[in-house]
């Protein structure tokens, strides 16, 4: 299996079984589902285990992947899905209340501008931040969001402005 | 390029998974691993269940069955010795020759 393998390909090898093909599309699509769950979870390490829980899944749902939409869009739904499951069951272990104190929470003065934006980022509605971690950092265009998140191109479009602002403001510029 | 495009992109390269990453691909390995030796292990579980299960339900008549047949192998108990005797010793005498390393003199 080389790099320039086609997903396709590389999905039906892996379906019949062949480790080198599923190998390989953890290696050529590890940093964009990575890269999207770390700007939509806290912490990095949470981030990548979800990450290999979302390539196991694929792995056990290879035969569901109908070529629709591209791979890295795929799988980056099911990590959004996982995403959305992990922040289900945590909302029913947390207590309600403490939780929206730390939500609520205003971030401390930070003299790393890149802090603050982080901090910036994580005070975005759930949807807004996955769009802007898709479309603006991931480059993903609105209509591969739109697949992962399950939204309308519209809905995502305007995620992406007024979550950019949103962060442009938290950078005492102008939106 | 702005300066907000220029905050953003350090964002970005701040949040930005390593391009390679032998370590990932090998706990994806491993847990993709956990899970066939899982589904094996369902697997044979199931079998031997079902194995039981047979077992169970048709013992009775396999008991009752098993016992005609010792019964029936009494009489011709002697003769069946003697024919499994034979066939020892027409194995052992068609074994493969094993082969001695003989040194040359020099």
């Amino acid at each position: 299996m080389s790099c320039l393998t086609p997903d396709a390909e590389l999905v039906a090898a892996a379906r019949r079984g062949s480790p080198a093909a599923f190998r390989e599309i953890v290696a050529r699509h590890q940093q964009a589902v990575r890269s999207f769950l770390r700007r939509v979870l806290d912490e990095a390490a949470d981030a990548d285990d979800l990450a290999q829980e979302t390539f196991l899944a694929a792995w056990a749902s290879l035969g569901r992947f109908r070529g629709g939409a591209s791979l890295r869009s795929w799988l980056c739904a099911i990590a959004w899905n996982k995403r959305l499951s992990l922040l289900r069951s945590r909302r029913r272990a947390v207590d309600r209340e403490a939780a929206l104190a730390r939500w609520e929470a205003p971030p401390g003065p930070s003299p790393d501008q890149s802090l603050d934006l982080q901090a910036a980022l994580r005070r975005l509605p759930e949807a807004q931040r996955a769009a802007v971690a898709l479309c603006l950092g991931g480059g993903f265009s609105h209509a591969e969001a739109a697949q992962v998140l399950g939204a309308p191109v519209g809905t995502i479009k305007s995620h992406v402005e007024r979550g950019r602002a949103r962060l442009a403001a938290a950078l005492g510029d102008e939106p | 390029m702005s300066d907000t495009d220029d905050r953003f992109g350090a964002l970005w390269d701040a949040t930005e998974a390593p391009a390679h990453d032998l370590a990932f691909a090998l706990a994806v390995e491993q847990r993709v691993t956990r899970r066939l030796l899982l589904i094996d292990l369902a697997a044979r579980l199931a079998a031997a269940a079902a194995l039981l299960l047979l077992a169970v339900a048709f013992a009775p008549m396999l008991a009752a069955n098993a016992l005609a047949v010792v019964g029936s192998l009494d009489a011709a108990g002697p003769a069946l010795a003697a024919a499994a005797a034979i066939g020892a010793v027409m194995l052992w005498l068609n074994r493969p020759p094993v082969e001695v390393e003989v040194e040359a003199e020099a």
